[in-house]
């Protein structure tokens, strides 16, 4: 094939050259893509250096993304239209990514069904997110957010619309008017009921027209560090286990939540928290790791999360006594209490012995006891849901549920600019890690801070996979030169990946695995408390130390499945013990982090009695503050910093700091 | 018909470049009578002893679609089919939430 390159293709005779493999001919024009394989032979070099036993080859581009969620094919496409070679490095093809199972939709104020403004947008988001969000991000975040849809929009996203042709928007999620005193605002644009789905294949598609190169199938493995700076990722290929070191001046990691570090989410088994386990081991913290969205009356065992209206229609939960127990932890709501108070209410009910099923670890949503009509009519499809998930006749049987896990607010923090940061406490000020950007549900910009409010998550992707390429093609210039990489860089992860691929221990990954899950279903989950917390951080670091003695029992290369897991068990543990330290230091309730032993919030000041004459409580004393956790890989121990939030938006003229204050709905 | 493909291949030593025009004749060849009307079909894949039976491809469709696509309450065009999915709260289709 590349002997054909050495004849010159007389000009007279001008023709498309068809072969089976697309070669890209000199003097012919450029509407042939260049094949997988075909474009990558002049660039890798094979490298012996590193390993002898696994064949390592390198790759060298201007950015690597990795992750092909919404945030990751954002940020990928971005960057190729802004002319610099980009790699995409993904375990799974981009169109199963998780972004795929989004179907609510997309916030922005374009103001098509009232008046609308960006900054009550921006407001709204700032009351969610308990104090805790950055402002200036968030502010970034609800200011391009018109942009951004209108832009979704032109890459061919098909939006619902009204009769005069602008996008429909619909009321959801907290979204208000006028500072909250407006009453409901329509924000929410959706194609139909699969924004993910539309919002993913729009991207894919759009990205196959620029110059990416795809790693699909491909598990990203470590970040290439080298004196502080990020210079690309080390990545095993699934399909043959060989090692790709892809050096790149710009790393972006896009790899999506952490959800099957608990035993009941909606995530799919592949959300393994693969990029803020990177970062951990790269040395750099993670924050805000506690703050975990919790949905009350997921299924158990399918983690499909069962809609309030069900309980709303007249639905209760049952305890195994047959008890319907929600009587006694709210009075008055009954079933209907807020979602946090329904969640700790059944998991109080489950550690105290009154759990259904064989092991007494969900409760039943009963809902045989309302007219078969009703249901028919309030709840249609409820009862394909209930057979298909949970194999239950919901006009006969109840529904087993419990709390479920549906975000992580929490991950690698990142200024508004997408740009890794850690925190100089000698200096008191953010520092930039020089070639590493996150975007998506992976980062923390943060702009969800303790609780993220719906619809803003698919935003968060777009807006900030976009800041990421600006960012990326606002300080570097394609084909710039970079830092080198040591001879021997990744050497760790190819022992790591070794050692594994031969562990003869005793506990299969699968049942570790289970393990963890178990412990932080109960521990770290809704019902949190000092001694519960405490004896999830023990539970959680024995399980750490027990992974020393895993057992593989596949020890090919080629599609080795058990060995991808345990790389992701690895990956959820980091993100785990994180989780369950942070939660049991952070002694307050503050969105989605709520603490039986301290219900209330710690701020700097009492924001339920007037400001005057209060005196501010300084940072060590008051809980308005990022958490930053480290962690040792070799101990497994976590160490806590903070970091304070940042108050100041971008621009203060334009919109204004909204001042903190007890936050109700 | 056949597809004709033109190669110049400038031949290294030689002066006298040679024009050939190949045709690559395709493994199957139709002459123009033969074509079938429908193209030949491939066999659905065999049926494995523990597959359920697949035949019935219809799914219970709980929702039905609006009279043009056109939400006849509030008008909108393309949207989801059924209930207001937010007249709950949260984001809800068949009973399953997605998003809140």
């Amino acid at each position: 094939m590349a002997s054909l390159l050495k004849f010159p293709i007389s000009p007279v005779s001008r023709c498309l050259i068809q072969n089976s493999v697309g070669v890209k001919a000199a003097g012919c024009s450029s509407t042939h893509r260049h094949l997988h394989l075909a474009s990558r032979q002049a660039q890798v070099k094979k490298s012996t250096k590193i390993s002898t036993s696994y064949p390592v080859v390198d790759h060298e581009y201007d950015a690597v993304v990795v992750g092909a969620g919404g945030a990751g094919l954002r940020a990928a496409f971005g960057l190729s239209e802004a002319g610099f070679k980009t790699a995409c490095v993904t375990k799974l093809f981009p169109t199963r990514s998780h972004t795929v199972a989004a179907q609510g939709g997309i916030n922005a104020a374009l103001g098509n069904m009232e008046q609308d403004n960006w900054k009550w947008h921006m407001y709204d988001t700032v009351k969610g997110s308990d104090w805790l969000g950055d402002q200036d991000a968030i502010h970034y975040m609800t200011k391009e957010a018109p942009a951004a849809v209108i832009e979704l929009e032109n890459y061919g996203m098909p939006f619902s619309r009204t009769n005069e042709g602008t996008i429909y928007q619909r009321a959801f999620g907290g979204q208000s008017l006028d500072y909250g005193k407006g009453g409901q605002a329509h924000r929410c644009c959706c194609v139909a009921d699969r924004t993910g789905h539309s919002l993913l294949h729009t991207l894919y598609g759009r990205s196959l027209a620029y110059n990416t190169d795809y790693f699909i199938e491909y598990f990203a493995m470590d970040l290439l560090m080298e004196e502080g700076e990020c210079r690309g990722v080390i990545a095993m290929s699934l399909e043959d286990g060989t090692i790709h070191r892809i050096k790149a001046k710009n790393t972006v990691l896009a790899t999506g939540g952490y959800g099957r570090a608990y035993f009941s989410c909606t995530s799919a088994h592949t959300c393994t928290g693969d990029g803020s386990a990177m970062v951990t081991r790269a040395g750099l913290p993670n924050q805000d790791m506690e703050f975990v969205q919790f949905h009350p009356t997921g299924i158990y065992g399918a983690g499909c999360l069962i809609t309030e209206g069900c309980r709303g229609e007249g639905g209760y939960l049952v305890n195994s006594e047959g008890e319907r127990f929600m009587e006694r932890y709210a009075p008055t709501a009954k079933d209907l209490a807020s979602r946090d108070v329904v969640s700790r209410s059944m998991t109080i009910e489950i550690r105290e012995g009154r759990g259904c099923g064989p092991n007494k670890d969900h409760v039943y949503l009963q809902l045989h006891h309302l007219p078969p009509q009703q249901l028919a009519t309030r709840l249609p499809g409820i009862s394909e849901t209930a057979q298909i998930f949970a194999g239950v006749d919901v006009t006969r049987e109840p529904i087993p549920v419990l709390p479920t896990v549906h975000y992580n607010m929490g991950g690698v923090p990142t200024n508004f600019k997408g740009q890794v940061i850690y925190y100089d406490g000698k200096s008191s000020s953010d520092v930039v890690v020089p070639g590493l950007y996150a975007c998506g549900e992976a980062a923390c910009a943060s702009v969800h801070g303790a609780n993220r409010l719906g619809a803003n998550s698919l935003l968060d992707l777009v807006v900030f996979g976009r800041a990421c390429a600006l960012t990326i093609a606002e300080e570097n210039k394609p084909g710039e030169d970079m830092g080198e990489i040591s001879e021997n860089a990744g050497e760790a992860s190819i022992e790591n990946l070794d050692k594994l691929r031969y562990a003869d221990g005793a506990t299969p990954t699968a049942e570790l695995r289970n393990k963890m899950q178990q412990v932080m279903q109960t521990n770290a989950a809704v019902f949190r408390t000092g001694p519960v917390l405490k004896e999830g951080v023990q539970k959680i670091q024995d399980i750490y130390d027990e992974m020393d003695n895993l057992k593989l029992s596949d020890r090919g290369l080629i599609w080795n499945s058990d060995l991808i897991e345990t790389l992701e068990l690895q990956n959820l543990l980091l993100n785990a013990a994180q989780t369950v330290v942070a939660a049991e230091r952070r002694e307050e309730s503050r969105g989605a982090h709520a603490r039986e032993d301290f219900k209330d919030r710690c701020d700097e000041f009492d924001y339920s009695k007037p400001l005057q004459g209060q005196e501010a409580l300084p940072e060590s004393k008051h809980w308005r503050k990022h958490t930053l956790s480290n962690m040792s890989v070799e101990t497994g121990k976590v160490e806590l910093n903070y970091r304070p939030v940042i108050d100041s938006t971008l621009d203060q003229k334009e919109c204004k700091t909204v001042p903190p204050a007890i936050r109700s709905y | 018909m056949s597809r004709l493909l033109k190669y110049t291949l400038n031949a290294n030593a030689q002066k006298t470049s040679i024009t050939f025009t190949q045709r690559i004749i395709p493994a199957v060849f139709y002459s123009k009578k033969e074509i079938p009307a429908v193209p030949p079909k491939k066999p659905n894949t065999p049926k494995g002893k523990l597959d359920e039976d697949s035949t019935n491809t219809s799914s219970t469709n709980a929702y039905e679609p609006f009279p043009n696509n056109v939400n006849p309450k509030t008008g909108e065009i393309n949207g989801p089919r059924g209930p207001e999915p937010t007249r709950y709260g949260d984001w809800e289709r068949k009973g399953r939430v997605t998003d809140f």
